[in-house]
C-alpha cells in the first residue's frame, strides 16, 4: 500500500514515538524486575491494573481528591508486587529449584488470572471502565501533525523517570547494589549484599515505573480490570529486544523504536498488522539469536541482544 | 443429557491438550506456552479448507494435523538452542503473532474468526448433536492417551525424562538429544492440532479467543494441577477445571458472569497455591492406579528403614591392586586418546593454550595442578562440551575433532562430573538403564509399534544395570530413587552409568571430592578394578593422595597446559611445581 502523504508519514511517526516512550517505560519497568531478580512478573499486568483503576476508582466513586488518590492507587500497584515477591515468588522459587523460573512464571501468571477475575468480582455492581481525568487531553497541532497535551506530558514524564532510574543505578550505592546482585547474586551475597531486600527494592521500583506509566494509560484511555493484560506484553518485547540488564535509556530508545516501526506498519499494511509486526519482529529475533547459538562464528549479533 | 456430554465433548478436547502438553513439559521438560496456538493451526487449517475449498473431513482433518506438526517442528529447532527465558518469549512471540495473522486474514474471518462449519460427518455419518459427537471425540481422545503412554512408558520416554533431569548428562550417555526434543515437539503439537479441530468442529466455528495465551495458560493449569508427568493427572486436571464453572453455575447456583469470575479466581489461585504446597499436582509422576492399590493392601513398616547405608568394601582383590601404582618407565602402551595443541581461549583467558596429552590403554592416567589449570575444561573439550579453537583430537586412530557429546559417547568415550549429574526424580536402575546403549525401545517406531522387540531390549538392559550396579555394589538399592541416596552413593551411581555406556576410554572429574573416606576406598577400589579389566582411565582430581594411590602416571597441568609429566611422586619433588600446586590450591 503506497505511503499516502507526509503529514500522514508524519503522523504516524509521531503516534509512533508518544506511544514508543509508553512501551520503553513498560519495558524498563518489567526489565529491572526480570534482568534483576530473574522472575518472570506476568503478575505485573494486574500491579498496573490496581495502580490505574484504583486511582480511578476512588476518585470516581469515594470523592478522593486526584493526588491522593493516584499516590493510593501507585502505592498498591507497588504493595501488590512486594507481597507477591515475599509470599509467592520466592517459596515457589525455593520449591522450584532449577525449574524455578518457569514455576514463577507459571504462578505469576495464576496470579493474574485470579487477580483480574477478582476486581472485576469486587466491583460487578460498577462501572466496567473507569475514567481518569487529570491532564487536559487538548489537541495541539504542530505542520498538520496533532496530539494532546497529555500526550506532550505523557513523553515528558516518562522519559524523565527513566533518566532518574538511569541516574539512580548508575551514580548511587543502591545502584550499585542492584547492578552487583544482577550480575551475580551469590557474589553480592558474598561481599554482604543482603539480596533477598535488594529484590524487594527492585520490586519496588519497578512496580512504581509501572504505576506511573498506567496512570497514564488511565488518563488516556479508560481504566479497567484487565488493562494491563496488553502493556505486559509489551513490556516483555521490549525487555527482551534491548537486552535484559540494558540502560534504561537504551530501552527507552528500544520502545521509542518499536513504537515508530508500529506506527509506521499501520500505514503501511493496516492497524490490524500492528500486532503481527511487533511480535513479527521479536520472532525474528529470537531466531536469529538461536541461530547465533547454534552456529555463533555464521550467525554474528550484536552483543545486547546476545544478552 | 444434553448438558453432561456439552461438558464431557469440552473435557475430552481438553484432555487432549493437556495429555499431549504433559508429555512435552512434565515428560520431557520441554516448555511452551503456546499449545493452543497449535491447537488453532490445525483449526484454522482444517476450517479453512472445509468452509472456504469445501473438502471433505478426512483430507481437511489430515492437513489440519500436518500443518500443526509442521509449525511444531520448525518451532522446535530455535527452541533448541534458547534458555527457558527465551522459549517462553519465542512460545509467547510466536502464539500472539499466529493468533494476530489469522486475526488480521479477512478470508479466515478476522477478529470474528471462521463461521458456518459444517457439522462433523465421518463415513456417511453426522455427529451434529454432544452425544454423537462424544463418540468419535472419546475415541481421539483415548487414542492420543494410548499414544503419550506408549512413548512416556517406554525406553524412548525415558530418555525424555533424561532429558528433562539432566540434559547434558543426557547428551554424555550417548543420546542424541536434539532428535528426542525435535520429535516430541512435532508430536504433541500435531496432538494440539488434533484437539484444535475438533474444539473448531464442537463449536462449529473458530475464533482467535479460543486459541489464545490465555487458553495456552489454561491448559498448562491443567498439567500443574493434574501432576506434571502423571498422564492420568491431565484428565483430572482437565476435568476439574472445565467443570468447576457449570458446577459454580449450576450447583452453586451463580449468576453465569460470576461464574465464569468466579472459576477465573479459583484456577487462578489454585494455579499459584499447587506451585507453592504441592508442586507435584494431585497426581505425582509415579502414581499409577495399581501403586495406589500396592499401598493400600501393604501393611505399614514396624519401624521406619534407616538410611544410612555403609559403602560397600572392595573385594580383596580390589584391595590388592589399590596399591602403589608402576612407575613411569614401565613400557609405553599404544594410546586410545590422543589430544595436539588443544586451544581454547575465552577472550583474555587461556584455558586451553596448545595442550597435548595422550592416554594408553589400560591404564590410569591422572591430571593434576593448581585451580584454576583448566583441568575440567580439558575433559570439555576432549569430549566437545566445549568446541575448540583449535587442535585435533584422535580417539582409537580415528579423528573426532568437532564431534558432539554423545557422538564420541557411542564411539567409547564417556566422562563423569564433578556435580554428579544423576537424574534425582529416576530409580538407581533407570539410572543406569539409561546408559546401555543401542535399546531397541528408544527408537519412537519401535516404543510405539514393535513392543515384543522393545520389551525384550527392555529386560536385556536391565540385565546390563543390574549387572553393574552389582559391580559398583549398588544392587540392593535399584529401585531406590536416585535423589534420595546419599552423596556417596550418587557418585557410585554415576559411575555405574558410565560403565553402562560400555565405553573404553573413562573421563573421571573428581570421583573422591566431596565423600569420606570410606567411600574414598571404595572408588578407588572400582576405579583400579576397571584398570584391571582393561579401561582406559584418566582423573582430574584433587586429593594427590588418590591421585598417586591410582594413577599410573600424572600429567601437570598450569594455566592452559601440560607444564611435566610422571608419577605423583616425581612431580611433586621439583620444587617449583609443589609450590605451583600448594601454594594455589
Amino acid at each position: 500500500m503506497p505511503i499516502a502523504s507526509l503529514t500522514e508519514t508524519l503522523q504516524f511517526a509521531s503516534d509512533g514515538f508518544i506511544n514508543g516512550a509508553f512501551y520503553g517505560l513498560i519495558g524498563l519497568s518489567f526489565g529491572l524486575i526480570v534482568a534483576v531478580t530473574g522472575r518472570f512478573h506476568f503478575a505485573w499486568a494486574v500491579a498496573f491494573a490496581i495502580s490505574g483503576y484504583f486511582a480511578a476508582y476512588l476518585i470516581n466513586h469515594n470523592q478522593f481528591a486526584i493526588l491522593p488518590a493516584v499516590l493510593i492507587g501507585v502505592a498498591g500497584g507497588v504493595l501488590f508486587s512486594v507481597l507477591l515477591e515475599l509470599l509467592v515468588y520466592r517459596p515457589v522459587a525455593r520449591r522450584a529449584g532449577p525449574n524455578a523460573l518457569l514455576g514463577v512464571f507459571v504462578a505469576s501468571f495464576g496470579i493474574t488470572i485470579a487477580g483480574q477475575a477478582l476486581i472485576q468480582l469486587i466491583v460487578q455492581s460498577r462501572i466496567a471502565s473507569e475514567p481518569l481525568n487529570w491532564i487536559p487531553i487538548d489537541s495541539q497541532d504542530v505542520g498538520g501533525v496533532t496530539f494532546t497535551t497529555l500526550d506532550i506530558w505523557a513523553v515528558g514524564v516518562f522519559w524523565a523517570c527513566a533518566v532518574l532510574t538511569w541516574a539512580l543505578l548508575r551514580f548511587t550505592p543502591l545502584g550499585r547494589e542492584i547492578e552487583a546482585v544482577r550480575v551475580n547474586p551469590m557474589m553480592a551475597r558474598v561481599v554482604g549484599i543482603r539480596t533477598g531486600r535488594t529484590y524487594v527494592v527492585v520490586f519496588v521500583i519497578g512496580s512504581l515505573l509501572g504505576g506511573i506509566a498506567a496512570i497514564f494509560f488511565a488518563m488516556d484511555n479508560a481504566a479497567t480490570a484487565d488493562m494491563g493484560t496488553e502493556p505486559v506484553f509489551y513490556a516483555f518485547v521490549v525487555a527482551f529486544l534491548a537486552g535484559l540488564g540494558s540502560s534504561p535509556l537504551w530501552i527507552m530508545l528500544v520502545g521509542t523504536l518499536l513504537g515508530v516501526v508500529e506506527g509506521l506498519s499501520a500505514e503501511l499494511f493496516s492497524p490490524q498488522w500492528q500486532t503481527v509486526v511487533v511480535f513479527g519482529i521479536l520472532l525474528a529475533l529470537l531466531v536469529i539469536k538461536a541461530a547465533h547459538a547454534w552456529r555463533p562464528t555464521v550467525f554474528r549479533i550484536p552483543a545486547a541482544l546476545a544478552r | 443429557m444434553e448438558e453432561f456430554f456439552t461438558h464431557a465433548d469440552v473435557v475430552a478436547i481438553f484432555a487432549i491438550y493437556a495429555i499431549s502438553l504433559n508429555l512435552l513439559l512434565g515428560v520431557a521438560g520441554q516448555i511452551s506456552i503456546a499449545h493452543a496456538a497449535f491447537g488453532a493451526v490445525g483449526a484454522y487449517s482444517t476450517g479453512y479448507l472445509v468452509v472456504i475449498q469445501d473438502w471433505s473431513f478426512f483430507p481437511a482433518f489430515w492437513v489440519g494435523i500436518a500443518a500443526a506438526l509442521v509449525v511444531g517442528l520448525l518451532m522446535s529447532l530455535p527452541a533448541l538452542y534458547l534458555d527457558v527465558r527465551y522459549l517462553i518469549l519465542l512460545t509467547l512471540a510466536l502464539s500472539t503473532a499466529l493468533l494476530a495473522v489469522v486475526g488480521a486474514i479477512p478470508e479466515l474471518g478476522g477478529s470474528y474468526g471462521l463461521r458456518d462449519v459444517p457439522n462433523l460427518e465421518i463415513f456417511g455419518t453426522t455427529y451434529d448433536d454432544p452425544s454423537e459427537f462424544f463418540r468419535p471425540l472419546i475415541v481421539l481422545a483415548l487414542l492420543v492417551l494410548a499414544i503419550c503412554s506408549l512413548i512416556a512408558y517406554s525406553p524412548y520416554g525415558r530418555v525424555l525424562r533424561a532429558i528433562r533431569d539432566d540434559e547434558l548428562a543426557t547428551r554424555g550417555v550417548g543420546k542424541n538429544v536434539i532428535l528426542y526434543k525435535v520429535t516430541v515437539f512435532g508430536i504433541t503439537s500435531a496432538m494440539a492440532g488434533l484437539a484444535g479441530i475438533m474444539l473448531l468442529y464442537f463449536n462449529r466455528s473458530a475464533q482467535p479467543g479460543a486459541f489464545d495465551l490465555a487458553v495456552s495458560m489454561q491448559i498448562i493449569a491443567m498439567v500443574v494441577i493434574g501432576g506434571a508427568g502423571n498422564l492420568l493427572g491431565s484428565i483430572l486436571g482437565a476435568t476439574l477445571l472445565v467443570l468447576l464453572e457449570p458446577f459454580l453455575q449450576d450447583v452453586v447456583n451463580m449468576s453465569p458472569t460470576n461464574a465464569a469470575l468466579t472459576q477465573l479466581t479459583i484456577y487462578g489461585a489454585l494455579i499459584a497455591a499447587f506451585l507453592l504446597v504441592r508442586p507435584q499436582g494431585l497426581l505425582p509422576e509415579s502414581w499409577t492406579p495399581a501403586a495406589a492399590v500396592r499401598a493400600l493392601r501393604r501393611s505399614p513398616p514396624e519401624r521406619p528403614e534407616s538410611e544410612e547405608v555403609a559403602p560397600p568394601k572392595p573385594s580383596p582383590r580390589l584391595a590388592e591392586t589399590a596399591g602403589p601404582p608402576p612407575t613411569s618407565d614401565g613400557g609405553n602402551p599404544e594410546a586410545v586418546l590422543e589430544a595436539s595443541d588443544l586451544k581454547k581461549y575465552f577472550g583474555g583467558i587461556h584455558a586451553a593454550d596448545g595442550l597435548s596429552l595422550r592416554l594408553p590403554r589400560g591404564r590410569v592416567t591422572g591430571l593434576i595442578g593448581p585451580n584454576g589449570a583448566g583441568k575440567t575444561t580439558v575433559f570439555n573439550l576432549l569430549t566437545g562440551v566445549i568446541p575448540l579453537d583449535e587442535g585435533k583430537v584422535w580417539l582409537h586412530g580415528q579423528d573426532i575433532t568437532g564431534w558432539t557429546l554423545n557422538r564420541i559417547a557411542n564411539a567409547g568415550m564417556a566422562r563423569s562430573y564433578q556435580d554428579v549429574r544423576i537424574y534425582p526424580r529416576m530409580s538407581v536402575l533407570e539410572n543406569v538403564m539409561i546408559a546401555v546403549p543401542d535399546q531397541p525401545g528408544e527408537r519412537l517406531p519401535n516404543a510405539l509399534f514393535r513392543r515384543i522387540r522393545t520389551h525384550e531390549g527392555e529386560k536385556e538392559a536391565r540385565q546390563k544395570a543390574l549387572e553393574h550396579l552389582e559391580f559398583v555394589g549398588l544392587s540392593a538399592r535399584a529401585d531406590k530413587l536416585a535423589g534420595e541416596l546419599a552423596f556417596g552413593e550418587q557418585k557410585v551411581v554415576a559411575l555405574a552409568r558410565l560403565l553402562a555406556t560400555e565405553a573404553e576410554v573413562l573421563l573421571l572429574d573428581e570421583p573422591a571430592s566431596g565423600i569420606d573416606i570410606d567411600w574414598v576406598e571404595t572408588m578407588l577400589g572400582l576405579i583400579a578394578e576397571l584398570r584391571e579389566r582393561g579401561k582406559s582411565i584418566c582423573v582430574v582430581e584433587h586429593n594427590l593422595h588418590v591421585v598417586e594411590r591410582i594413577a599410573d602416571s600424572v600429567y601437570f597441568m598450569e594455566t592452559g597446559t601440560i607444564t611435566a609429566e610422571g608419577t605423583v611422586r616425581e612431580l611433586m619433588q621439583q620444587e617449583r611445581l609443589a609450590e605451583v600446586y600448594f601454594g594455589s590450591a
